[in-house]
């Protein structure tokens, strides 16, 4: 029924998206009254109550929402570009170059900022090396892409694993949290969403020859697409969107593994829906579970990596048995 | 001449007014903190937040007991620290209780919680002392700093100079006890083994109490040592610092090389790390008891 209604859908998931921001913003350790809520909108509440609503919530859930958004697109592309069902957006690595800069700002003790731009600039590092190495003359095949990628992903693995035996035990735990994904830092909202933005419209633009690929190389070559330039494209975007989140949130998982499969299930492979549907649902789901993490043990504060995998295999397993 | 002395006057009269604004303003409480930073407040502070459980004592012994409204887990001295409202634990903080408790100063350290959250802290406006104590004396005068930011001098002037007191006293006390200072294991954990170095605080009380830590030369604050190391060093005192009675298990491990000094003359001891691991006026209890031990035999 779904499948006949592309539109209908994506309103729903739309309002999701707004009942999951609805909740991140009423839901937390701080009580607010219900009749504060609309003192909020017109500016009549007390500081405390707009500090806690617009500078702790919003800012979180703005955040969990793009980091939600940018890994289900990053999903989507490396599905496709790997023709892979297991790829997901940490699959080449770019997640432990940055996690890597991450881990070592923080044992120097460099504020946010800091840690935010390295991670950044690691994760860049990573995709350079992979491309450079995978990239040989002439040819682009997908296994020795996947290769490189995965090898890199294990030395960065391994250098992951040094620094934090070296580390001092009190920044254990921030660096755990950061590998898990937290969405607790106060970081800067404004390039995520920038790059959410354009990698969104850019795949949207190709999304006619995504479905054309899923084809094979051959059908897609002799409807006259460049193979290789696309395949080019989507590394760099889906690298690029998988940067953007990992610099939100650290390296939470199971959102660009799972969201483009669920979506799949629900409506289909057209990439023109697949896509807008998936930077929809992975938003949501990520918001619902970033606010349960700051309140289900509140005051104790859970990574949010752990909570999105609780909720989204069970939603998984569900859809996947009545699909068949 | 006339119009000279009037303008003189004038001076006069605004230098007083200056006077008075400037005695005025000096009525408001400033304490730099151990980052370096000046933490100034109007008046007293009426509701302390601690990030710590360290700070948590810390802030009871400079007399804040009734002005303590948040503390992290694992809070548990004195008794009554249990029953203040959680605002999660040292390492993750629940931002959101501890605003909504609108504290007027936060007590925070500076190691122990994580760094962005104290930044943002600090944005949404709360003022807020940073803790990093390091040695003996960092006790009393942290506990002093809290006492004026609360306006407890007299109850943190009584307890630092106590404090003060009973440390020299020890002091002076292990002074005379020390023979050949004993080359001493410290194991604070058993699976990996792990040490401690020079730095911490475990290992200055068995420096205090005349021991030698055999690793206090190690380059971070805990460190790992193979167990080869520890046999080549031959400690003559092996000290675990285990909950309960997990140090007995850790100590055990020991029994099979007779020929360690420590094994040989039964210098292996088990110490209470409640007593050891924070900067609190508690720390004397371990002080008292390590020095027991390391009594020459």
């Amino acid at each position: 029924m779904l499948k006949n209604h592309p539109y209908f859908f994506l309103f729903s998931l739309l309002f999701l998206v707004l009942i999951s921001f609805l909740f991140a913003l009423t839901t937390g350790s701080g009580q607010l009254p219900s009749q504060t809520l609309i003192s909020l909108l017109d500016g009549t509440a007390s500081p405390l109550f707009q500090s806690l609503v617009f500078e702790l919530r919003l800012p979180r859930a703005l955040a969990a929402f793009a980091a939600g958004a940018l890994l289900s697109i990053a999903g989507v592309l490396m599905q496709v570009l790997l023709r892979n069902p297991l790829a997901d957006p940490y699959v080449l690595g770019v997640s432990g170059g940055s996690a890597l800069a991450a881990l070592l700002a923080m044992l120097m003790g460099l504020n946010t900022l800091w840690l935010t731009g390295s991670a950044f600039l690691g994760a860049l590092l990573s995709i350079f090396l992979v491309f450079s190495f995978s990239h040989s003359k002439g040819s682009w095949s997908i296994s020795r892409l996947l290769l490189t990628g995965i090898i890199l992903a294990s030395g960065w693995g391994a250098l992951i694993s040094f620094v934090l035996v070296i580390s001092p035990p009190e920044k254990i735990h921030g660096m755990l949290f950061w590998l898990m994904g937290d969405l607790s830092y106060d970081r800067p909202l404004l390039p995520s969403y920038i790059i959410l933005l354009f990698g969104f419209l850019f795949s949207l633009s190709i999304s006619r020859q995504l479905n054309i690929l899923l084809w094979g190389d051959l059908q897609a070559g002799s409807l006259g697409i460049d193979i290789k330039r696309l395949r080019t494209y989507i590394f760099f975007i889906s690298s690029l969107l998988t940067a953007g989140a990992i610099t939100l949130a650290g390296s939470i998982g199971f959102v660009g593994l799972v969201i483009p499969h669920l979506i799949r299930l629900v409506i289909g492979a057209d990439h023109r829906l697949l896509i807008p549907a998936s930077a929809l649902m992975g938003g949501a789901l990520l918001i619902i579970a970033d606010t349960l993490a700051r309140t289900v043990l509140a005051p104790q504060q859970l990574p949010v990596g752990v909570l999105t995998a609780l909720i989204g295999v069970p939603l998984f397993l569900y859809l996947l048995r009545r699909s068949q | 001449m006339k119009a000279n002395s009037y303008r003189y006057s004038l001076v006069l009269i605004f230098l007083l007014i200056s006077l008075v604004f400037s005695t005025s303003a000096k009525a408001k409480i400033q304490v730099k903190d151990d980052s370096g930073q000046i933490v100034t407040l109007q008046q007293p502070a009426r509701k302390v937040v601690s990030l710590s459980p360290g700070l948590t004592e810390l802030i009871y012994s400079a007399g804040g007991s009734e002005y303590i409204k948040g503390v992290v887990r694992y809070s548990d001295y004195p008794e009554q620290a249990k029953t203040v409202p959680l605002i999660g634990s040292y390492n993750a903080l629940d931002l959101e209780k501890i605003l909504s408790l609108q504290p007027d100063l936060v007590v925070a350290w500076k190691s122990g919680n994580p760094k962005h959250q104290i930044e943002q802290l600090k944005k949404l406006g709360l003022t807020i002392y940073i803790s990093e104590p390091k040695d003996f004396m960092d006790i009393p005068r942290t506990i002093n700093a809290l006492g004026e930011l609360m306006g407890t001098e007299t109850t943190s002037k009584i307890n630092s100079d106590n404090f003060i007191n009973e440390f020299n006293t020890l002091k002076e006390h292990s002074r005379n006890n020390i023979n050949n200072s004993r080359r001493t294991f410290i194991q604070i954990w058993n699976n990996p083994v792990m040490s401690v170095n020079k730095d911490h605080l475990i290992s200055k009380v068995i420096t205090l109490c005349g021991g030698d830590n055999i690793f206090a030369a190690a380059k971070g604050l805990t460190s790992t040592p193979s167990i080869e190391s520890i046999l080549a060093q031959n400690p003559e005192v092996i000290i675990a610092t285990g909950m309960a009675d997990t140090s007995k298990i850790w100590l055990s491990r020991w029994q099979q090389w007779s020929f360690l000094n420590a094994v040989k003359n039964k210098q292996l001891y088990a110490v209470n790390p409640d007593h050891l691991v924070r900067h609190t006026p508690r720390i004397l209890l371990g002080i008292k008891e390590v020095c027991q031990l390391l009594k020459s035999p």
